[in-house]
């Protein structure tokens, strides 16, 4: 009798101490490259910030660029808290397009075609506008998966979020906002952060125009706009705008290094990420299609009087087809 | 000025009700003045009928004095009607209110005998069933709820009682009086049928609990909820039927009463999220619950309710994702707003418009708007043929100052929102033709009545936006217009 209990006090003893290693060990592994820790070592399941080599019960967005997934520890993960932060209010366009853009790489065969929730809060929709159901539907957010709740105050919009979250069912949350909020700080998100993982729901924290202040999340991207890539030597040279362009800084990293910037480009039609080959000295290119593009234009405008000088780089010619088929009849 | 109203002690030194307050203050100089004020009195009434909701609950207004009970069916909830008019009174006294009650089979009785029929002093008057013109006899025909002109037209041919009345001969009555007052009498005695109109329209199913001690925790009442709840889950169950609205009445000891309610997008039965969607309208009001003194009797009843048939388990299909996500719209609306006035539900869809006004192409409307179905598929045929559109959008447009090369050309730079961009791409012009249709005076209408040239550009850092350009360039304009008649650009969303 007294045998089992002490033999029973000795393995609580034990479990509690692997436990607490296992803590540590987490929380070591937020500075540079560790190896791998043992599968057994790692006892909590649900703990989404584990390392590299983690096996977790959910999965991964992967965007298919090896380059940006295997910094962040193989793809976005698919529940937790991620943050996509943008340095000014003027790139929520680009904000808006990556996490659409996430959105549309999540494979998981239950949420493909599942409900997103969109949750606003302050003052964000008058600064960023609303989102707009036809732009949207072009990164594959239809009208009918997209839920919108505009929540004035902050203390409402978390609890939605926190309901959200522990919502099976939801594809994504995403919890659109304006700079940072005192209301908004590190217990907010380790909370927001925990119920997403014990929920497995992905919440996408939208901070617009962002200031630097802490936060539990595992992964911060801050996301801006990447000038237009056009392959194509003659459409290069003119003023057309190419496929969406995110310039992507890993931010805040717990399964790698962080500050690494990638260019990625979004391909509507195949609803996938590619990179350029130049994206590494981008600039220079960029320059160089830049002083074309002027010229090219004052050129067009020259010959502005009817002639058709635009239509879009990053799609056949439906445009032009259809405008001069107007100007026949007109 | 008259006297409109007056306490016992007035009545007592001999004033009169309509009489003059210039003789009233003659006969009695030290009188105290308020100035009569209907809403007030009518708001008393209001709360006052909401209280006596906890006896039945078809409460009617009687002009704006007086109360109809419909209790019947109820008075043995409450040992007889005795014993209900008993503690009626008891708690109106308490309450500070004087009352008078009478109870009878017929609504014209039942008031007859209220105001007529007792003296304050004395028990209130039961009239028996079938008894109604033996105890109204000796009435005076006011108690008829006729008005003063025909009480005293009767009076001036020598009716003075409800008895004499009814002896009457009634042709005679009806040519000189009219209808009404012999309609009234009939009312009186059980021989017409009298409508009354309750003031809140009965719920389909209630459970309520009363306590003999008040609750005043939040904790208290989410429990008793429940079990309300749980007993309303029997009955639903019984009838097929799963609520849409629910209603808590919450009867604090002073004659307040708190009404709650939650609205559910799927017919509901299960007590815990009944429980859930309250318990998220209670923290919602947090300090507007006032619970006072406590509350000593709680209802909860089920104002809509729907067809809802038995769900029949399924291994296969351990979880059902869509009843999650019904769930927490429900939770959200009965956190963020309040169904029952009316409020839409907070979380919205969007929804394609018929027309090619961007800021009109589109709207949101709430989530659980019905016929939802029947709109075709808003984003049929947006494929790679229609034109690009931003991903954020302004819906009011912001102006941006413009510098482009030739007037109706693309711009080359441009200022928005104090902060020069410098556009190196751009694509268009796409044009929008206004809706010359919906001409209007307002200046929003103007601007949406004016063709618009919509551009994509891109600036040197790679963002991109749409912006479009309000107006054309013409050759001749009319000088004494020209601000409002030339072209103005505009921002008006923000592509990826």
């Amino acid at each position: 009798m007294r045998e089992d209990r002490v033999s029973e006090r000795r393995g609580f003893a034990g479990s509690k101490l692997a436990s607490l290693r296992a803590e540590i060990a987490a929380i070591e592994r937020r500075d540079a490259p560790r190896p791998v820790l043992q599968s057994g070592t790692d006892q909590r399941g649900a703990d989404c910030s584990a390392g590299p080599g983690r096996n977790r019960k959910f999965g991964l967005i992967k965007t298919g660029i090896d380059t940006f997934d295997d910094p962040i520890g193989g793809g976005v993960p698919n529940a937790g808290l991620i943050e996509i932060t943008s340095a000014a209010m003027r790139d929520c366009g680009s904000v808006t397009g990556f996490v659409s853009a996430l959105i549309a790489c999540i494979d998981d065969s239950d949420r493909v075609s599942a409900p997103v929730l969109w949750i606003s809060t302050g003052d964000v929709e008058r600064e960023g506008g609303v989102p707009h159901m036809r732009g949207l539907a072009s990164f594959g957010l239809t009208a009918e998966r997209v839920m919108f709740v505009h929540v004035p105050t902050m203390t409402d919009a978390l609890w939605v979020a926190e309901e959200a979250a522990r919502t099976r069912g939801l594809a994504a949350v995403l919890f659109d906002m304006r700079g940072s909020h005192a209301a908004f700080g590190l217990k907010q998100s380790r909370r927001l952060h925990l119920r997403a993982c014990a929920g497995r729901t992905t919440l996408f924290v939208l901070q617009q125009s962002r200031v630097p202040q802490g936060s539990a999340a595992p992964l911060r991207l801050l996301v801006g706009p990447a000038p237009s890539y056009l392959p194509d030597k003659e459409t290069a040279a003119s003023r057309f705008i190419g496929p969406p362009g995110f310039a992507v800084t890993i931010d805040k990293n717990k399964f790698g290094p962080t500050g690494s910037t990638h260019h990625l480009y979004w391909r509507y039609h195949e609803r996938c990420f590619f990179i350029t080959d130049a994206s590494s000295g981008y600039g220079a290119g960029h320059r160089d299609a830049y002083s074309v593009g002027e010229q090219a234009f004052s050129n067009a405008a020259n010959a502005h009087s009817g002639r058709l000088f635009s239509f879009a780089g990053n799609r056949p010619h439906h445009a032009r087809t259809a405008r001069s088929a107007v100007a026949k009849t007109g | 000025m008259r006297i409109a109203a007056m306490d016992e002690r007035a009545r007592s030194l001999g004033l009169r009700i309509d009489q003059g307050l210039a003789d009233a203050r003659a006969q009695c100089p030290d009188l105290d003045i308020v100035p009569h004020v209907l809403d007030a009195d009518h708001a008393l009434l209001n709360a006052l009928a909401d209280w006596c909701d906890r006896y039945t609950p078809l409460v009617a207004l009687d002009s704006n004095h007086g109360l109809f009970l419909d209790i019947t069916g109820c008075a043995h909830l409450f040992s007889g009607e005795h014993a209900m008019v008993r503690d009626l009174l008891a708690r109106l006294f308490e309450q500070g209110f004087a009352a008078q009650a009478g109870v009878a089979d017929t609504a014209g009785a039942a008031h007859a005998a209220a105001w007529y029929g007792t003296d304050p002093a004395r028990d209130p008057v039961h009239v028996a069933s079938g008894a109604e013109a033996e105890v109204l006899r000796p009435f005076g025909l006011a108690a008829l709820r006729l008005p003063s002109q025909t009480v005293d037209g009767l009076a001036r041919v020598g009716i003075k009682t409800i008895g004499q009345l009814a002896e009457a001969a009634r042709a005679p009555v009806a040519r000189r009086f009219g209808r009404h007052c012999l309609q009234r009498l009939d009312q009186a005695f059980g021989e017409l049928d009298e409508v009354l109109s309750p003031r809140l329209p009965v719920c389909a199913l209630s459970a309520e609990r009363r306590l003999a001690e008040p609750v005043m925790h939040a904790d208290d009442i989410r429990q008793l909820l429940y079990k309300l709840a749980s007993r309303l889950k029997l009955d639903m169950e019984e009838r097929g039927v799963g609520g849409r609205v629910f209603e808590a009445a919450l009867f604090r000891v002073d004659g307040i009463v708190k009404r709650l309610s939650v609205g559910t997008s799927q017919p509901l039965r299960d007590p815990a999220r009944i429980d859930g969607l309250f318990a998220e309208r209670i923290t919602a009001l947090g300090d507007d619950i006032d619970a006072g003194y406590g509350f000593d009797v709680v209802r909860l009843s089920v104002s809509e309710d729907a067809p809802l048939a038995q769900p029949q388990g399924d291994f296969s299909v351990p979880d059902d994702n869509h009843q999650d996500v019904t769930a927490l719209m429900d939770r959200i609306a009965a956190r963020l707003g309040d169904c029952t006035n009316g409020a839409p539900h907070p979380v919205k869809r969007m929804h394609r418009l018929n027309s090619h006004m961007p800021e009109r192409a589109e709207t949101h409307v709430p989530y659980d708007l019905k016929g939802e179905a029947k709109t075709r598929n808003p984003d049929a045929g947006l494929g790679a043929e229609t034109p690009p559109r931003p991903l954020r959008f302004l819906p009011r447009p912001e102006p941006i100052d413009v510098v482009a090369e030739v007037p109706e050309g693309a711009p080359m730079r441009f200022v928005w929102r104090r902060t020069t961009c410098r556009v190196v791409r751009a694509e268009g012009p796409e044009r929008i033709a206004g809706e010359w249709w919906n001409d209007c005076d307002d200046t929003d209408e103007q601007m949406m009545t004016r063709p618009r040239d919509y551009y994509r550009v891109e600036d040197d850092e790679g963002r991109r936006y749409w912006i479009f350009r309000s107006g054309l360039y013409e050759k001749r304009r009319v000088a004494a217009d020209e601000d409002t008649a030339r072209p103005r650009w505009f921002m008006q969303g923000f592509f990826a």
